[in-house]
């Protein structure tokens, strides 16, 4: 059955027929498809050690092939087999990669997947996957607009919690102050204030938008300052999320402003000499990253008293480049979403159910920390919360309704042989049984002591500690989070 | 939407870039010295 009619197809052409006969709605997938692939190579470079194969050559070398697939759909978006063998490509490696704490890799791994599945379901239907772009392009828009939806509920719900709202130790504050630092507001009280109230308001208006069309570009402009200036307080990576949005948001535009979009970038790359837009892009990209490393080289030699490692200077050359090439790009769609104003709705399409398994996943996936399951990869990155040893700093949840106890038991540790473990003794964090389980077996020849439920655990291994063995379920899908007992909960990921 | 407004917005969003970039620049681990969740003096874990 074909959800979309020729007519309606048809329709939504000619909406966009400004004197171009040649733009189709599903020119859109092409814009998508440059931030799809930006957003990747924000993401992959974030690992610095995998570049220098320290993680392992099968690794590096996936990493470098992904960078090079991305620089591909950069320079041919319109060739939809390679969005979407990129997409099997990551989602794959995701798999294997399990259990993956990074929560903007879960989303992503969701739209990949997504991206497989509508794209293999026209291909089942014998359709060529290029005849079927205008199928997969508005199947891929509900998807990208419901992940969106399901990132801003949690990143709001799993904030409603006392040590949140503390100005003393909130992440919206730790975000403000290295944001405001450079003008002396890092300390205000207000202001401290001001960015706790202000991650509600913006990501409840970046839902409300979602929904109602209408006022799409309210959403999507206030949500591009935000995920914009995250990366720049420098508090943790944050590039590679911003950038998901950013092309979530691509996806999931009025087709005229996403195209619209796409053409106001092509139109400033060919400003430069080169043979496509594409090829420029890339060219700009890597010119980018040159002058960012060698200006980070410069300012570490100058800033010789400080302890700065190479991970922190590749850290500064990307959020150089994010600062350039972010800021561009929000420009551009802002423009591109303003001229569409004022904006009509068309009707809602008929999609097909199981379009909406992949965002419903993800939400109930993102139940588990209150259910006592993993408490990384829920969409709680930064939110302060804690749901660990059957009591929460979540003022709806106190008491979370565990249905498995993975998180029951804390073990909080206190000495070790490992100097990484001995991290976590020294700031006085704590691991739930499973967690320190696993870590017991996986380092055989290292002891660990803790404190759990009372009683003290001094110098545990293998060799005098039996660990409850973990299935392979458990161990693809369970991570946790340290556990950090304190109160305030200092801001961490 | 009037042009005027249009015209606002954009040179806002601008003006927001041009912040950005001085913003990110004072920030950079390079010049505060700091890694990740604001841990200064120390090298981040690689």
């Amino acid at each position: 059955m074909r959800v979309y009619s020729p007519e309606w197809i048809s329709t939504a052409n000619q909406r966009l027929r400004s004197g171009d006969s040649a733009v189709k709605a599903s020119d859109g997938l092409s814009t998508f498809s440059v931030m799809w692939a930006l957003a990747l190579i924000f993401s992959v470079i974030s690992h610095f050690h995998t570049f220098t194969f320290r993680a392992g050559i099968g690794v590096g070398i996936l990493n470098y092939t992904v960078l090079i697939w991305c620089a591909a759909l950069i320079l041919q978006p319109r060739r939809l087999v390679l969005l979407v063998g990129l997409a099997a490509t990551m989602a794959a490696q995701y798999v294997w990669r399990l259990p993956v704490a990074s929560n903007n890799q879960t989303i992503a791994f969701f739209m990949n997947l997504a991206i497989v599945a509508v794209a293999g379901v026209a291909l089942l239907r014998n359709q060529p996957i290029e005849a079927a772009r205008d199928e997969i392009y508005e199947r891929l828009r509900i998807v990208a607009r419901l992940l969106l939806a399901v990132m801003y509920f949690y990143g709001i719900f799993h904030k409603i919690n006392t040590d949140f709202l503390d100005p003393n130790a909130s992440c919206a504050v730790a975000l403000y102050t290295k944001l405001t630092q450079a003008f002396g507001l890092g300390d205000s009280l207000i202001g401290r204030y001001g960015s706790i109230v202000s991650t509600f308001v913006v990501e409840g208006i970046a839902i409300y938008c979602l929904f109602k069309r209408q006022y799409f570009a309210i959403g999507l402009i206030i949500a591009l300052v935000f995920h914009y200036i995250i990366p720049i307080s420098a508090y943790s990576w944050y590039m590679d999320f911003s950038s998901l949005v950013f092309a979530l948001y691509a996806l999931s535009i009025p087709r005229e402003v996403s195209i619209a979009f796409y053409q106001k970038g092509a139109k400033l790359l060919k400003r430069f000499p080169s043979s496509s837009a594409g090829g420029m892009a890339i060219i700009a990209l890597t010119a980018l990253l040159f002058v960012a490393v060698l200006t980070a080289t410069g300012l570490r030699e100058q800033h010789g008293d400080l302890v700065i490692s190479d991970k922190m200077m590749w850290h500064s050359a990307w959020i150089m480049i994010w600062a350039v090439v972010g800021g561009v790009i929000m420009v551009l769609l802002t423009i591109a979403a303003l001229d569409a104003l004022p904006y009509r709705p068309q009707p809602a399409l008929p999609i097909p159910r199981w379009i909406y398994a992949f965002p419903a996943v993800l939400f109930i996936a993102c139940l588990s920390p209150y259910l006592g399951l993993k408490t990384e990869s829920s969409i709680a990155m930064f939110s302060n919360l804690h749901t660990e040893g059957a009591a929460s700093n979540h003022l709806l949840i106190p008491h979370p309704p565990y249905v498995a106890d993975y998180q029951r038991d804390v073990a909080m540790i206190t000495g070790s042989s490992s100097p990484r473990m001995q991290t976590f003794a020294n700031r006085e964090l704590g691991m739930v049984r499973y967690h320190l389980e696993r870590w017991i077996e996986q380092n055989p020849d290292k002891w660990v002591s803790f404190t759990m439920n009372g009683k003290h655990f001094e110098r545990v291994s293998t060799a005098n500690y039996a660990v409850e063995p973990a299935n392979w379920l458990e161990r693809k899908l369970l991570i946790f989070k340290p556990v950090d007992l304190s109160r305030p909960k200092v801001c961490t990921h | 939407m009037a042009d005027s407004m249009k015209r606002l917005i954009v040179t806002g969003m601008s003006l927001v870039v041009v912040l950005g970039i001085f913003v990110a620049f004072s920030n950079l681990p390079v010049v505060t010295g700091c890694g990740f969740y604001g841990q200064c003096g120390a090298p981040d874990g690689e």
